[in-house]
């Protein structure tokens, strides 16, 4: 029989203060989502895609593992992000057994993310490496974000810009 | 060589752990799956490399250990709490049925693989049954 280690080894209660302090540990274990150091409370959120955004693309990470490239299909509508991923049937021989344990998704599965700025599809790229599937996105040049100097108002002109008015001079 | 050392680690007090290192490792997803003469475990450990992979059977106990090198960019912010792959690490209690000189491991696209065949003398055996028709023809 195979056994999990759900509760950890740690606990080990010499004394009554030993078990109170294993009990408040238990629960805060329980709230953080681990369980002895171990997080299992992640096993939904490692099924959606995570989002990383640097000043200039967005990164999207989902985990494949197992899956072949041709079985995963990436689509780029607009801001909107279709992943589509076709996991392999169970074989027969898995059908003949008898599950102890399963925790592994199944079946096919469809994420999306929309991107809050405008994104260029045509410089997108996707990558499947050891099962995990990494999408750079870049946003497109006018979404990037800009560092803009800020300079003394003594040497700033305000009057010059096109007939554009600054806020100040609005004010006043 | 390092499973054997984590071990050690989570054996003591882990309040002794860091808790940094505690949210580092996640348990992987897995499938136990009984055959009559084995036992097969999928464990998905996404991200991590062919050889940063370490099973270790000890004492009855089977431990499973994977570590992510590629540490993210630093300007980079997170914008959903989603997939990120991290260390994995999940030991499972085997009984005295497992032969473990013959353990089988693949590890392939982050999927781990492991055949844990049964004792010889704990596989079901069927048992021809003789007529007695055939007994008293011999």
């Amino acid at each position: 029989m195979l056994t999990d280690y759900l509760v950890p080894r740690g606990y080990s209660f010499a004394s009554p203060l030993d078990f109170r302090r294993g009990l408040n540990r238990f629960f805060s274990d329980l709230t953080s989502e681990t369980r002895g150091g171990l997080s299992f409370a992640s096993l939904e959120n490692r099924c959606s895609p995570g989002v990383w955004e640097t000043s200039d693309e967005y990164f999207v990470e989902i985990a494949a593992p197992g899956i072949a490239e041709d079985a995963i299909s990436v689509e780029l509508a607009g801001s909107d992000l279709t992943v589509c991923l076709r996991r392999p049937a169970k074989n027969d021989a898995e059908k003949n057994g008898r599950y102890w344990r399963r925790e592994r998704a199944q079946g096919d599965a469809t994420f999306a993310v929309s991107f809050p700025n405008p994104v260029d599809a045509d410089a997108t790229e996707a990558r499947l490496e050891r099962g995990v599937l990494l999408l750079k996105v870049p946003k497109i040049e006018k979404a990037r974000v800009k560092k803009i100097g800020v300079n003394k108002t003594s040497t700033l002109d305000v009057t010059a810009t096109d007939g554009e008015t600054s806020p100040q001079t609005d004010r006043s | 060589m390092n499973s054997i050392t984590e071990r050690a680690s989570q054996a003591n007090d882990s309040n002794a752990l860091a808790d940094a290192e505690r949210r580092e490792r996640c348990a992987p997803s897995v499938d136990v799956v009984e055959f009559d003469d084995a036992y097969v475990v999928t464990a998905e450990m996404p991200g991590v490399c062919d050889d940063a992979v370490d099973v270790d059977f000890q004492n009855g106990e089977l431990t499973i250990c994977g570590r992510v090198s590629e540490r993210r960019r630093e300007d980079a912010t997170r914008r959903t709490v989603g997939f990120e792959p991290k260390d994995y690490f999940r030991s499972f209690r085997v009984g005295n049925t497992i032969d473990s000189d013959k353990i089988e491991a693949d590890f392939c696209d982050g999927l781990l693989t492991l055949r844990l065949p049964k004792r010889q003398e704990i596989q079901p055996r069927k048992i021809a049954i003789n007529r007695k028709s055939d007994e008293s023809e011999s």
